[in-house]
Parts: structure tokens; C-alpha cells; sequence
């Protein structure tokens, strides 16, 4: 449910075999996000951009610790929403005090299915699917938007069925397919990536979108990336019942605070 | 840097071509109706999970539903739409097979294209085999081991074929064996394993053949077949038959004692027969009509898998046995009418009270055995025909379906074009529906064979008008689908073919013979009493020897097309009195080829489009020709970009070369008069496009598809637009037709029933074309006032080809002061105001603009003066609110601040004192302001921003003037605002120099309040 962000990797090469293997593809594709160890030895991650949805810009900051802990803070109105996964205790949860609840609950289970793969927004989804027992089918080449792309079909451990798109021309991943079954449900959902750029060696891709009838839904746009930003795992995990604000990231800069009077005190 | 005028360009090397990606951002709108819904041609659902369900469809692909039929989806709309079987692996119901092609073999069935396996569970496709087979009837998997399976193909309808007969497979689809083969005319037309030992198979085969005047089913080739090793070696089982030549023959088998089957067998005297000896012998059972009837078809009988006695006969309507086809009673729909014909059934094996029935007009379920049934009305796939429109504002769309009758329905209804917006004008199989646009209550409609009626919107009066044939005239002979045709340049006429052509000026109470016999009159075509093999089928879907398509020139009255299904092109230059036949002057066209239509050009009256179907006669190709001389040369239009039997071409009706093409297999689109094509499949499948019209207000693009309704690709004016200077540019402009900012229009949400046809965006459209796609960087949209103030921006999508992204005309919500819970007017932008706007698209580094202008519909029942007022006391509520804002977050902002400094300072107890006050003080003021009591209750609290809330929403919402009593609230509101200021500030006299001298102590700058300006620097969204 939360894809603020995927690593796909930036140009490599234009000219490509006549016919690649799902491993060859996959490889190049690993290699210029920046390469597996790389990649693999990220900690964390700190995006702070917004959310243009429904005519509104939404503050957003992301955080995502390795393996699998994750926390989104957007704000409307002087709110502040959290929705967070903290991997330890394999427990989600969110606060919505636009509704006047400024408690923390529990995300269900179908909020969760898949949350423990959250950190694939950091390494990449292609990257580790073997050790965590997906499979991967190359479908074929076809046309996406106008655009030559591979479609690789993964199936994971827990049988759901994610397709990636990524471009012939530069491997990164353009389109992510998912179809996310949950007791009767199932639940796809199209997610497009664009707005490349290299980090500190790692490529990623800055807007992501949902879509539907080919218009824009909602666009994420990263305007800050930092890596291994040290954090403190208390902020993915889920505040105690009786605690009535959800912990914040207070990042506020006593110096940058502009109602300071500018004039020395006693001046005059 | 930004290029005025809205085309970026670039050096150019070759012309860019389009593609169909080109469009893929300009989706079409699939409008249903899906109120009698169409032909079901396949069920299946997942026996461990019967919610999950599977419908095959005559013309509109694949629907799956995962919740028992509350939501389907269409997930087969890349391919074939015309579903002959569909198939679940039981042991792994991820697994589905569908072969494509209807084999329900009437006159207007289509071609498949092979057999397609999906393995999650219909996501996507991959084609599997048996792709030249063009009908696949049945597939059939072995129980126990899923890679066998057999494939019943009676192939091609039209000519011969090597490719019919019974196919298996025994590694899951990768390699396909024909085991068991007639020849050229003869196919499989049903194949059933033995649930118990898988190794014994059954299997019917049928001689048949369709030519466009006639039917012929059974034949030497007929016959039933038994294999007890897998298809190797085959027994003819027929002993207890009476011998006579065999037409179609369907079987069942009883799931729970399989050696009792049943068979119906075609011949000149159609009987039921029984087995319970495995095939060896047969007994005749009962055979009532409906069980006999139409057996070309309906073709499909079941054994409840829980009674090896109860048995299902879908026909014509639904017979039932329970004592083993010895007598049958007809299914009893208690509670409402079931749609005739019936083609599919499904019977829950873990629950056999539970059927789903696919007929001519849509799905149907019950829970009780059939003895009472309900209609899914939300799957849209009906049949068109042809398609028209009124000049109603919106306009309304008209159009007749197979099996379905004539209908009409706003292009734009409150909420979405629900199954209660359709209405009905005529019955039976239903064409041409023509609305008399001199007399908005008048609507021509017809059934099959020429009935034509005339109906009246405001009494539902229908009276026959119907045109007869004079004495010494031979009677008449009209088409399946007659044609009855409106006059461009006198909208009191209107043309109806049978072999000759008629007019009537007085709406059908007159009819005027303006024609000889059009057609080759070709005896041999004219013996449908004789036609249908066997069993003499004659409903009129094989009349011949007829008009079939008529136009007048939107130039000249006189001159007047038409073209006939065994093709003719006549035309006549003076109302009627000399014909002359151009067909031979047609280079590379098959003699006899139907002439689908007829688009008389109206730029020139010397120019034609004419569309030719030679698919009766096994040719597939697409046929499209041009004349500039009247007829006497012609020039081939189609080229390879093309797909499928041609049924519609017409020429734009404002850019001359923008050609459209109906297709069996789709919608083309050329810019360049012909000489490329593209497929159009923006949200538009593989769908047969029977008809095509351009609503020419509001420049729709709208189409009769066979399979899924009427589907409406909405203003046509990017298209129209699409020059090779913005083709070749990096980005560019591309114009729409005008949208009104509109008055605000209220729509409940109540759920309706049913299907929703979705209606076009209210909103203003911003497209603009990309020649490539961005790879690195964002699009942004900006709009702005024409002082350069950012009214909104909004995020642009960055697709190759043109893209498209809409505004709501609002702006950005005003900002509100906080309170315990959000408020909802900070969500709500108001609308602006008529003026002139520059629209602008940054691309990366680059951008183009482009001035727009808005105006208020004119069709709005508010004066300008009125609109300026409500616009103006929006504006004023809503500065109301954000100065509400300002005056609460001075405090609180500078609270924050002290906050933030206590903490670095964290042994001034002082400072943590007189924050404390301050905060105390500030809290209980700021209650004042906005609503206060936490928690998720309905609290009913009312402070100044809720009330300001209300009053923002009841005159921003309405167009026209406000209430008298919301401009006093005004007055009241602002006095609340008033004095909660003055508290605020005396809040800050005796506060803020308390907090500044302890500040002092610690050596820290004076706080004070921010400045609006400083405020709406922060506050900036």
C-alpha cells in the first residue's frame, strides 16, 4: 500500500542482446541502482517531498530503516499523520487526527500483507526476490505509454503476483503491477515511476504515480533524499496505548524560527 | 524558457508517425447500456470458491468477478472479444483456458483467434495454440491430470478449413494434436470426458456452413463418437438413432453415474436420446419443442452433478427434467422475466440449487433451482448496431441491439448514465433507431426483417410504419438490419431499403419508391424458406438481395448511395429517377462483397468512402475505398495497419483527412485521409465497431460496438489537431472544445443499480502532445491569473504521445485555523471567476503556455452581475477564514517558537513558568476560534471556523446569488472574528512582554508575532 519511492536503475547501455534471460536483465537491472552490495548495505533512508492529490500538496517525510521499518509523516491542516511498520514487532499502525483521534491504531492485516517486503523501497524490489523465495518470469517485450519495456512477472513466497515494467532501453523499472489477494479480495493496483536520479552512487526514481483512466490519481515527489540518516527505531514503533500524541520527528531549527525579533533584545 | 503560442520545437529528421499509444491518455468512455446486457456465451466459476465467476461473452471479452457477481471486471480486453468457452483448471484455479470465437453459429457471430490460457487467474493472457481455428466450442480438462486436455473446434463458419476438429494437448497447451478429423466442412462440435475414467471421451461432429443468404447444418460428416483410450482410437456410437443424416449434436453426461449420457441429435426429426450403457445404446427420450429447437443455436444441456435424474435444457427458454429426459417442464421465473435464448449454464457442483444462465440478454442467477432468477445489470455488453444522436443539450444517444430491441439515453446524466437512464423505444432484434430532429418526441426504430415503428417519447405510442409492396410489385425483401436513414440536408427525410429504396417526407405515414430493384436479384440467394439445413431455420437473419446501406450527399439531395449486401453500389444525381451501379469500377474488390457504408463526403459531392464485408465468403480482409469522381475511379484506403471485416468508414466532419474505420476487430483512426491507420484502444478493446457518428456540438466521436454498447470518445479537437509541426515538436499544445465553467450541480451518490456508464470530465482539459517520453525531471502544470498570480498547480504526466491532465477550475483552499479536527473548507478551493487564465507546462527545464479563456455556460440561469456577486462573497468568506487563521496562529506560532526555546534552554524554570501561563491563557482563547473538545464524537461543536465553514460551503456551492440570510451571516461572523481579535491582542499586550523578559535572561532575541506577510511566506501551500 505505500510506494513513495522504488529504485530502478539509470542508463546503462542502449544497445541490448537480441534475447536476455530474466537473470541477465535482472542483473543489469541490480548493478545500476547501484549494485547489490551497495545496495545491501544501505541502513536507512530519509525522502522529503509531498503528495499532490485531489487538487492538494501534502507535505510528506518518509523514513525506512533496513530491513523492513517504515514511518510516513504528512501533514494537512497542522496535523500531522503517521503511518508507520516497525519490522521487529512486525506490527503496523497510523494515527488520523483529522478525524479528532489522535491515538494510534493498529493497521489491519490486509493493511500489512506485503509490509514486510517494505524495505525492497530501499534496496529494490528485484534485488534480494531470491533469498526472500519469489520467482521471476520474463512475459515478454511490450508497449507501456509508447515505451518499449520487458515485463517480468513475480511471484512471491505468499503467492501474490507483482509485474514489473522496466524500460529495454535503461532497465529501470517504469510500471509496478501488484495483485494483492486478501481473504476473497483482490486488490491491483498500478503504480508508474519516473523522475530519475543518482544518490551517492544509488539511482532512484523521484515521482511516483497512481493513475486511472491515464490521468493522474496522485503524485509523490521526492525533493530531499538523504541516506543512513540515523534513526531511532522508537519512531516505528507503536506508541503505548494511553499515549495521547504519537511521537514526532521534531526536526524544527530553533535558528531558522523567523519570529525571532531580528533586533537585539532592549534595542532601540 | 518558455515558448509562447505552445509548441516547443525541435530539429526534425523523418515525419513522427502515430501510434496507438499516440491516444492513450484520451480514454473512451464505455457508456452501456448494460440494462438487458447481451449475449453470455460461457460461465464458469471456482468450484472451492463459486464467488469467483467467469463470463464469456458473445462480443465483449471476458468479465471476471471475485465476489459472486456484486463487481466484474473486464480482463480480456487486449484480445478476441468473442468468447466461445471458457475453462477453469479445477486443481488450479489460477489456471483459466478461453477459446476464442462465439459458436453459437447465427448470422452475425464472430471469428476468434485461437485458444488463450491465463495463469493468475485472468490478469494476463498468453495465446496457447489453435489460432487459424477462428471457433473454439469446448474444453474439456481431465480431472485427474490438468496438462490433458481436449479442444472441441468446429472451426470456420464461412469456407472450408483444415484447421476443425478435436484437438489435445498432453503437456498444458505447449503442443496441440489433432486426433480426430472429418474433413473441410465437418468440425468438433462438442467433447465431453468421463469425470470417473478420464481415458473415455465423447465427442460430436458437425457439417455446417453459413453463406450470407443461407444456413445449412448436418451433413455426411456428423456423427458421435466414442474413445475409451484418450482419442487414439475412436468408435461411431449412434446405435439406437433412427438413422437419419445428423446435424449438431450436444451432449451430457451425469457427473455422478457417467455412463448415463444424453444427446441431442439434429436431424430432419431432432430427438433427445438417452444412454446409460456408456453410448452403446440409446433410447429416444422426450422432445418438446424447446428441447429441440434451434439446435444450431442452443447447444447445451447439463446433468445436475447431484442427480444423475435432473437434467437442464437451455433453449429457448430453460427446460428441466427430473426423470432422466423423460419429461420436461419449463423453468418457472417466478418473480420476473428471464431474457429467451439461452446458451450457457453453470451449475454449482457443491451446492446444485445454485445455477448461473447466460442468454441474449445477459447473465441471470438462482438460488432456488430456476425457479426464480435475478439479472446481473452490470455487465455492459451489449450488442449496437448502429448508433445516432439528437441535438438535445446533452445530447442523447440512440441505438439498436441484437436480441435487445431500440433504446436511447442522455450522453450525461446526474451521476453517471445508469441502467435507469435507458429507455426503450422497440422490441426485438433492434438497428437503426433514428431520432426526428424536427420533432424532438418523434424516434424511428425497427425490428428484424424491416419492421420499422414510430414511437413518441411523450405517450410511448408505436405505430407500424412500414412501407408495403404495391400490386404487381414482388414483395418486399428487407435486411436483418434494414437501413432507415436520415437526410443531412432536410431533417423531415428519411430513406428505407428493402430491395428498392423509399422517402418519406411526413414521417413514415407516406413512403415514396425512389429506386428500381437495387440489387442482382440473384434467385439462388432469394430461398431463405429453404434455409438452415436440417432444421429450417428462417427468422430473416438470411434475407438477401437487399439494400443495406443509404446516403445522401450533405451537399446535394439529389444525390443519393446505396449499397447492397450482395453487392451493389448504386448511385443516383437526381433524386432518384436513374440509377447507376459503380461496383465494377472497384479494382481488387471481390464480386458480391456486401457493401457495409456509406460516408458521402461534405467537403466535395464528387467524393465517397465506401466500406466493403467479403467475411461471409471467408475473407477477412479489410476493405476500404475512396472515389473523388462520383464512382468512376476508386482508390484502396486500407493498408495493413488494419484489422478485421470493415463494417463503418466515415470521413471527419471538420478536418477532411481524419478518417475513422469500424471494424470486426476495432476502431482505426488515420490523420493523413488513409494512407496510415492506427488502432485506437484507449480504454477501448478489440471490440467489433458496427457504427460511427460525430455528434457535432459537442464533437464526440461516438460508436456502436457489437459487445460493448455505445462507447463515446469524447471531443474530437486534439485529434483534429494532430499537424506534423506538433507531432515533430517536443511538446506542444493541443486545443479542446470550450468548457464552460459550470454551476455546481448536486448528486446525491445514492447507489444506483447496476451499471454506471461514466460521464465526461466537467472539468478543464489541458493537453498537451510529447514527442518522446520524459525520462528524467517532473511535468507541472501552472495556472495562473493574468497579473501572474499561481491560481494552482497541478502535476503533469509525461507519456509519450498526448497527455492529458484536467483542472476543476478551483483554487487553493483557504487555509483554517487549527482546531481539534480537520475542517473541511480548507479542502475546498473556490471556483474562479470568468477571465482569461495562462496555462502553462513546464517540462524539465522548458515550458510552454498558452492563454485560456473561461466563460460561464451560457445556458446558466444566473445573470453575470449575479455571478460576480456569489463569486465576490466567496471570496470574501474565504478571506474571512484565513484571517482566522492568521489571528490564531500568531499566537500559536509564537508559543511554538518560546516552546522550542524552553527546550534549549532546559534549566530555565522561569521561562517554563510564563510559557505555561501564556499557554494556559492562549488555549483557552484559541477555544473561541475553532472547535476545542478532542475526540472522534459527533460533537456538534460550533466555534467561528466551523460556522465560517457552513457558510463558505452554501454560497461557494450555488452560482447564483446568495440568500439575504447568508450575507448577514457575514456581517455576524465578521463581528466574532472582531472581537476574537481584540481578545487575541490584549492576549498578547499582557502576555508577550512577560515572555520576552524572561526570554532576556537567557540572552534570547525578543519574540514577536509574525507580520500577514511573514505568515503568508510560512503558511504558503
Amino acid at each position: 500500500m505505500i510506494k513513495f519511492i522504488s529504485f530502478t536503475l539509470l542508463i546503462l547501455t542502449a544497445t541490448l542482446a537480441p534475447a536476455q534471460t530474466v537473470t541477465e536483465i535482472i542483473d543489469k537491472h541490480v548493478k545500476a541502482l547501484g549494485g547489490k552490495e551497495k545496495l545491501n548495505a544501505l541502513k536507512s533512508l530519509k525522502m522529503t517531498g509531498k503528495v499532490m492529490a485531489q487538487g492538494m500538496e501534502i507535505p510528506l517525510i518518509l523514513f525506512l530503516k533496513a530491513p523492513n521499518s517504515m514511518r510516513t509523516e504528512s501533514s494537512i491542516q497542522g496535523m500531522t499523520m503517521i503511518s508507520a511498520y516497525d519490522s521487529k514487532s512486525k506490527t503496523g499502525w497510523y494515527t488520523n487526527p483529522m478525524s479528532g483521534d489522535k491515538t494510534a491504531q493498529k493497521m489491519n492485516q490486509e493493511q500489512t500483507t506485503d509490509m514486510e517486503e517494505i524495505g525492497d523501497l530501499l534496496v529494490g524490489p528485484l534485488t534480494n526476490y531470491k533469498e526472500k523465495g519469489a520467482t521471476v518470469e520474463l512475459i515478454g517485450k511490450e508497449d507501456m505509454e509508447g515505451t518499449e519495456v520487458f515485463k517480468l512477472m513475480m511471484t512471491k513466497k505468499n503467492k501474490n503476483v507483482v509485474y514489473y515494467y522496466l524500460e529495454t532501453s535503461t532497465f529501470l523499472i517504469l510500471k509496478e503491477s501488484t495483485k494483492t489477494k486478501f481473504e476473497d479480495k483482490e486488490i491491483e493496483s498500478d503504480t508508474y515511476y519516473s523522475n530519475f536520479k543518482t544518490i551517492n552512487g544509488i539511482t532512484l526514481a523521484c515521482t511516483t504515480e497512481q493513475k486511472s483512466g491515464g490521468q493522474l490519481e496522485e503524485q509523490t515527489t521526492a525533493d530531499k533524499i538523504e541516506f543512513d540518516v540515523p534513526m531511532e527505531d522508537s519512531l516505528f514503533t507503536l506508541p503505548p496505548a494511553d499515549t495521547k500524541d504519537a511521537k514526532k520527528d521534531d526536526t524544527k531549527d530553533p535558528k531558522k524560527d523567523d519570529t525571532k525579533d531580528t533586533k537585539k533584545p532592549g534595542g532601540k | 524558457m518558455t515558448f509562447l503560442g505552445g509548441i516547443l520545437s525541435v530539429s526534425l529528421f523523418a515525419q513522427v508517425k502515430i501510434t496507438s499509444s499516440t491516444f492513450g491518455a484520451l480514454e473512451a468512455r464505455q457508456i452501456g447500456p448494460a440494462v438487458m446486457s447481451g449475449r453470455i456465451t460461457a460461465i464458469d466459476a471456482v468450484n472451492s470458491n463459486p464467488r469467483i465467476i467467469f463470463v464469456g461473452t458473445a462480443g465483449g471479452g471476458i468479465w471476471k468477478s471475485t465476489t459472486g457477481g456484486v463487481v466484474f471486471k473486464s480482463i480480456f480486453d487486449k484480445y478476441n472479444q468473442s468468447i466461445g468457452c471458457i475453462a477453469i483448471d479445477q486443481k488450479n484455479p489460477e489456471t483459466i483456458w478461453a477459446g476464442t470465437g462465439e459458436c453459437n453459429m447465427r448470422n452475425s457471430v464472430s471469428a476468434g483467434s485461437g485458444l488463450y490460457k491465463s495463469t493468475d487467474g485472468g490478469s494476463n493472457w498468453k495465446l496457447a495454440g489453435l489460432d487459424s481455428t477462428e471457433r473454439i466450442s469446448k474444453i474439456a480438462i481431465n480431472p485427474s491430470n490438468s496438462d490433458i486436455m481436449y479442444v472441441a473446434v468446429p472451426g470456420p463458419l464461412w469456407c472450408d478449413s483444415k484447421h476443425r476438429g478435436l484437438y489435445k494437448t498432453a503437456d498444458g497447451g505447449k503442443t496441440w494434436k489433432k486426433i480426430y478429423y472429418v474433413d473441410e466442412k465437418t468440425g468438433c462440435a462438442d467433447i465431453i470426458i468421463d469425470p470417473k475414467n478420464p481415458e473415455t471421451i465423447y465427442a460430436s461432429m458437425w457439417t455446417f456452413r453459413r453463406t450470407a443468404w443461407s444456413f445449412s447444418s448436418g451433413g455426411k460428416g456428423s456423427g458421435l463418437f466414442k474413445s475409451t483410450d484418450g482419442g487414439l482410437n475412436w468408435t461411431k456410437i449412434q446405435n439406437g438413432f433412427d438413422g437419419q443424416e445428423l446435424g449438431r449434436i450436444c451432449l451430457a453426461i451425469s457427473p455422478s453415474e457417467p455412463q448415463n449420457l444424453y444427446a441431442i441429435a439434429e436431424s430432419k426429426n431432432t430427438f433427445l436420446y438417452g444412454t446409460s450403457d456408456g453410448g452403446a445404446n440409446w433410447k429416444k427420450k422426450s422432445a418438446t419443442m424447446n428441447v429441440t429447437w434451434r439446435p444450431f443455436y442452443f447447444s447445451v444441456m447439463l446433468v445436475d452433478p447431484a442427480d444423475p435424474k435432473r437434467m437442464y435444457r437451455p433453449g429457448y427458454g430453460l427446460s428441466i427434467s427430473n426423470d432422466g429426459g423423460e419429461s420436461f417442464k419449463e423453468a418457472s421465473f417466478e418473480g420476473g422475466w428471464v431474457h429467451s435464448d439461452h446458451h450457457t449454464l453453470w451449475i454449482n457442483p457443491n451446492n446444485t440449487n445454485h445455477l448461473l444462465l447466460g442468454t441474449d440478454g445477459g447473465m441471470y442467477q438462482s438460488l432456488d433451482r430456476g425457479n426464480s432468477w435475478t439479472l446481473f445489470g452490470n455487465l455492459p455488453v451489449s450488442m449496437a448496431y448502429h448508433v445516432t444522436y439528437d441535438m438535445q443539450v446533452p445530447y442523447q444517444v440512440y441505438t439498436g441491439l441484437q436480441d435487445n430491441g431500440s433504446w436511447f439515453a442522455p450522453s450525461r446524466c446526474t451521476g453517471g448514465i445508469s441502467n435507469k437512464y435507458w429507455t426503450n423505444c422497440g422490441g426485438g432484434d433492434g438497428f437503426w433507431v433514428q431520432p426526428d430532429l424536427s420533432d424532438p418526441n418523434i424516434v424511428y426504430s425497427e425490428s428484424q426483417g424491416g419492421e420499422i415503428t414510430r414511437f413518441n417519447k411523450l405517450t410511448n405510442e408505436s405505430k407500424v410504419i412500414k412501407p408495403y409492396e404495391l400490386p404487381g410489385e414482388t414483395k418486399l425483401r428487407c435486411n436483418w438490419n434494414t437501413p432507415i436513414v436520415a437526410s443531412p440536408t432536410n431533417p423531415k427525410t428519411f430513406y428505407f431499403g428493402a430491395q428498392y429504396l423509399y422517402r418519406t417526407h411526413n414521417k413514415g405515414d407516406t413512403w415514396e419508391r425512389i429506386s428500381p430493384d437495387l440489387t442482382t436479384n440473384d434467385p439462388k440467394k432469394k430461398m431463405q424458406e429453404q434455409s438452415g439445413g436440417l432444421s429450417v431455420d428462417n427468422s430473416g437473419a438470411e434475407n438477401h438481395c437487399t439494400v443495406f446501406t443509404v446516403a445522401e450527399s450533405p451537399l446535394d439531395e439529389n444525390m443519393i448511395w446505396a449499397g447492397t449486401d450482395d453487392g451493389n453500389l448504386q448511385i443516383t444525381t437526381d433524386g432518384g429517377k436513374i440509377w447507376k451501379n459503380v461496383i465494377k469500377n472497384i479494382p481488387g474488390l471481390p464480386a458480391n462483397t456486401w457493401v457495409t457504408s456509406i460516408d458521402a463526403s461534405r467537403y466535395d459531392k464528387n467524393t465517397v468512402f465506401v466500406s466493403f464485408d467479403a467475411h461471409n465468403s471467408g475473407d477477412m480482409k479489410t476493405y476500404l475505398y475512396k472515389s473523388t469522381d462520383l464512382g468512376i475511379t476508386w482508390t484502396s484506403i486500407a493498408t495493413t495497419d488494419l484489422k478485421g471485416y470493415a463494417h463503418r468508414i466515415k470521413q471527419d466532419i471538420q478536418k477532411p483527412d481524419l478518417l475513422f474505420a469500424g471494424t470486426e476487430s476495432g476502431l482505426f483512426i488515420s490523420i493523413d485521409g488513409g494512407k496510415n491507420w492506427v488502432n485506437y484502444n484507449a480504454n477501448f478493446p478489440d471490440v467489433a465497431v458496427r457504427d460511427i457518428a460525430i455528434q457535432p456540438v459537442t464533437n464526440d466521436l461516438i460508436l456502436a460496438t457489437h459487445g460493448r454498447g455505445l462507447i463515446i470518445l469524447d471531443d474530437l479537437t486534439p485529434i483534429r489537431n494532430l499537424s506534423t509541426p506538433v507531432l515533430e515538436s517536443e511538446i506542444s499544445f493541443l486545443p479542446t472544445r470550450e468548457q464552460y465553467l459550470g454551476s455546481i450541480s448536486y448528486d446525491g451518490g445514492f447507489p444506483g443499480s447496476g451499471y454506471e456508464g461514466p460521464n465526461p470530465t466537467e472539468d478543464l482539459v489541458i493537453l498537451y502532445y510529447m514527442k518522446d517520453r520524459l525520462s528524467s525531471g517532473d511535468v507541472k502544470i501552472e495556472i495562473r491569473d493574468q497579473q501572474g498570480k499561481l491560481i494552482k498547480s497541478l502535476p503533469g504526466t509525461k507519456r509519450k504521445g498526448i497527455n492529458k491532465v484536467t483542472w476543476d477550475f478551483r483554487q487553493k483552499a483557504p487555509r483554517v485555523v487549527k482546531g481539534v479536527k480537520a475542517d473541511f473548507s480548507g479542502f475546498i478551493g473556490p471556483y474562479v471567476s470568468e477571465g482569461t487564465y495562462i496555462v502553462k507546462v513546464i517540462r524539465g527545464d522548458k515550458s510552454i503556455e498558452k492563454e485560456v479563456t473561461l466563460h460561464y455556460d451560457p445556458r446558466s440561469l444566473y445573470t453575470p452581475e449575479e455571478r460576480k456577486f456569489q463569486q465576490e462573497t466567496t471570496m470574501k468568506i474565504f478571506k474571512m477564514q484565513e484571517d482566522l487563521a492568521y489571528l490564531g496562529d500568531k499566537v500559536t506560532m509564537l508559543l511554538d517558537s518560546a516552546t522550542i526555546i524552553a527546550k534549549s534552554n532546559p534549566g530555565d524554570k522561569q521561562l517554563e513558568t510564563v510559557i505555561k501561563a501564556f499557554s494556559d491563557k492562549a488555549k483557552t482563547w484559541h477555544s473561541t476560534l475553532s472547535a476545542s473538545i478532542e475526540g472522534t464524537a459527533i460533537t456538534g461543536e460550533e466555534k467561528i471556523r466551523e460556522k465560517i465553514s457552513m457558510l463558505y460551503y452554501g454560497v461557494s456551492n450555488f452560482g447564483g446569488r446568495p440568500t439575504d440570510s447568508q450575507l448577514d451571516r457575514i456581517k455576524g461572523l465578521q463581528k466574532e472574528i472582531d472581537d476574537a481579535s481584540v481578545k487575541g491582542e490584549d492576549l498578547l499586550k499582557t502576555e508577550l512582554p512577560k515572555l520576552n523578559l524572561a526570554l532576556q535572561k537567557d540572552k534570547v532575541a525578543n519574540l514577536r508575532v509574525l507580520t500577514r506577510e511573514e505568515w503568508d511566506l510560512k503558511t504558503k501551500k
